[in-house]
């Protein structure tokens, strides 16, 4: 497997010399594949958004090195341009960077900074309104008038019009309502299903379970854990102590480990907990 | 329930130049003390309902009464006396640049004298876990802190209710827990009404009672695991069941006899040892 994002040995420290100085990252290493999905966990103030940050060049990295596909984003040589095309971030709460009097001048700002002719914005602009799954019907709207859960998707559709080839979203499914977060988790699924590497913070285990393949989790600046999700979860104390949770299902594994049934490990989606215990009670039926 | 701290008849409110009303016809009693949570997908009515129960809203028609004073321009101030309210985001609660300048803010606006609002003030923030940060400034709070400082702020002013309006929403795993585990607290050790608005389902289930709100209307209500029985009903409003819940009906479907209304991971650990383990 190819990396696309490569962080070694990065440090980052927030007023160094000062009452205030705040190591946000601490030694941090990780490796990102072309194609892979993902999760980037941590509880507030582990150093997601500052990781976050560097691997879009928003913050320059010291002492560490940043690689993106290849590229050093340390060096001097290196045009950052180059970096954001490749890297489309989304920030947490993205629909406040709303700005445009209709949707399509929005999702078109970005495009139209690149100098592309006409005919290739609109096309990117519909690409990617298509993508988010929002109607051409909304092209001459105001964004201000949409709800808030379409208002994110123009958003996102302005990142997704610069045809980034890794896509990392900051808490993507923050304050929305649960068929909007599972709308919006369905989307982002889409998009990686398209082709697009993406990364996701999140504090939702349940939802970095169901869509990540591989998972991240920053504690204090450090990477505490990491791996498949199956192999994340079984540390249920050790998350817990880091200020995070584990799937509703994981723990109930974990309950039934301690009282002697023979539950796998790594078993965290519903389907595989259902499994096990129809497997205990001798139904071996198909749980979903 | 003649006692009733929160009394809704037909109470209803539209927006201007709104076409449908955004609560359409709500009645509803709540008990002194009781712990309500509200459930419903964005533009529910949700947040209009809260809004009315504070007099931020006067509605178009029906009534609300809060603490038997009937909700109106009039007697806005009479009205938020009673009902106090915290919002969803921390950063927009905050109007001072000391913790306890702002959590005096509501007490100074009343002219209450200096010696009360201290009194009140540092008990406030005893509550709440903030007493020792209450020279910070808010901007090195985390969210949890701050919304436990928009409490302090409400609690200082006694009131007998409090509507919390996705007050969790964005907030991490351990701000929710704690903003959650106070207003709970608070219910449970001062007798404060609560009104609880939330997405989360794992805080819903532990409300004393549920209602769940579509197109502006009361579309269930109940206990906890009464609403959440409802799993086909309350998947097709947009929201979630809890987990276990979903795990009961899988099992069922396979055939092992598990209640459907089993709620909490400890509930289906116990329930499926008595299954025979």
């Amino acid at each position: 497997m190819r990396s696309v994002i490569e962080v070694r040995h990065l440090t980052h420290v927030y007023m160094p010399d000062s009452p205030f100085e705040a190591r946000a990252l601490d030694d941090v290493s990780l490796t990102v594949n072309e194609g892979e999905f993902v999760g980037l966990i941590g509880h507030t103030g582990s150093g997601k958004s500052t990781l976050v940050s560097h691997l879009n060049a928003l913050e320059k990295s010291e002492p560490g090195t940043v690689f993106v596909r290849g590229i050093d984003l340390g060096a001097k040589e290196t045009k950052l341009s180059d970096v954001r095309r490749e890297v489309g971030l989304v920030f947490q709460y993205p629909e406040y960077q709303l700005f445009e009097e209709t949707v399509e001048r929005d999702i078109a700002f970005g495009p139209a900074n690149l100098k592309l002719d006409e005919e290739e914005i609109r096309r990117r602009v519909r690409a990617a309104m298509e993508l988010v799954g929002l109607d051409e019907s909304l092209r001459e709207a105001s964004p201000f008038n949409l709800s808030g859960g379409q208002k994110r998707r123009v958003a996102i559709a302005g990142v997704l019009a610069m045809n980034p080839s890794i896509l990392i979203l900051d808490e993507p499914a923050a304050g929305l309502d649960p068929a909007g977060r599972r709308g919006m988790l369905e989307l982002i699924r889409g998009i990686h299903e398209s082709g697009v590497t993406v990364v996701m913070v999140s504090h939702s285990m349940d939802d970095v379970g169901k869509y990540c393949d591989r998972l991240y989790v920053l504690s204090h600046g450090k990477i505490a854990l990491s791996g498949a999700p199956a192999e994340v979860f079984v540390h249920g104390e050790e998350l817990r102590g880091m200020g995070l949770d584990v799937p509703e299902c994981a723990k109930l594994a974990a309950a039934l480990r301690a009282r002697g049934f023979d539950v796998p490990g790594g078993a965290y989606s519903r389907a595989d907990v259902a499994a096990a215990i129809l497997k205990r009670f001798g139904k071996g039926g198909d749980a979903e | 329930m003649s006692d009733a701290i929160l009394r809704l008849r037909d109470a209803a409110f539209q927006y201007d130049g709104a076409e449908d009303r955004a609560v359409d016809g709500v009645s509803l009693d709540v008990a002194p003390g009781e712990f309500l949570a509200i459930l419903g997908r964005n533009g529910s009515g949700k947040s209009t309902l809260a809004r009315m129960l504070n007099a931020l809203l006067i509605p178009t028609s029906g009534a609300v009464e809060v603490g038997g004073i009937a909700v109106s321009e009039e007697n806005a101030y009479a009205v938020r006396e009673i009902c106090g309210m915290v919002f969803q985001n921390p950063d927009n609660q905050i109007v001072a640049t000391v913790v306890e300048e702002d959590c005096a803010f509501g007490l100074e606006n009343r002219g209450v004298p200096p010696e009360e609002i201290r009194r009140r003030v540092d008990e406030a923030l005893t509550e709440v876990g903030m007493r020792e940060r209450a020279l910070a400034s808010p901007s090195m709070l985390s969210g949890g802190q701050k919304q436990r400082i928009a409490i302090a702020g409400v609690l200082a002013m006694r009131p007998k209710v409090i509507a919390f309006d996705e007050s969790t929403a964005m907030l991490d795993p351990v701000g929710r827990r704690d903003v959650f585990e106070l207003a709970r607290r608070i219910n449970r050790e001062e007798g404060v009404t609560v009104v609880w608005i939330t997405h989360f389902m794992e805080e819903a289930v532990r409300a004393d009672r549920v209602i769940v709100m579509d197109r502006g209307r009361i579309e269930l209500e109940g206990t906890p695991r009464e609403v959440f029985s409802n799993v086909q009903e309350v998947l097709a409003l947009g929201l979630d069941v809890p987990e276990m819940m979903k795990l009961a009906r899988d099992l069922r479907a396979a055939g092992l006899d598990v209640p459907m209304d089993t709620l909490t991971v400890e509930e289906m650990a116990e329930e499926l040892c008595k299954c025979g383990a």
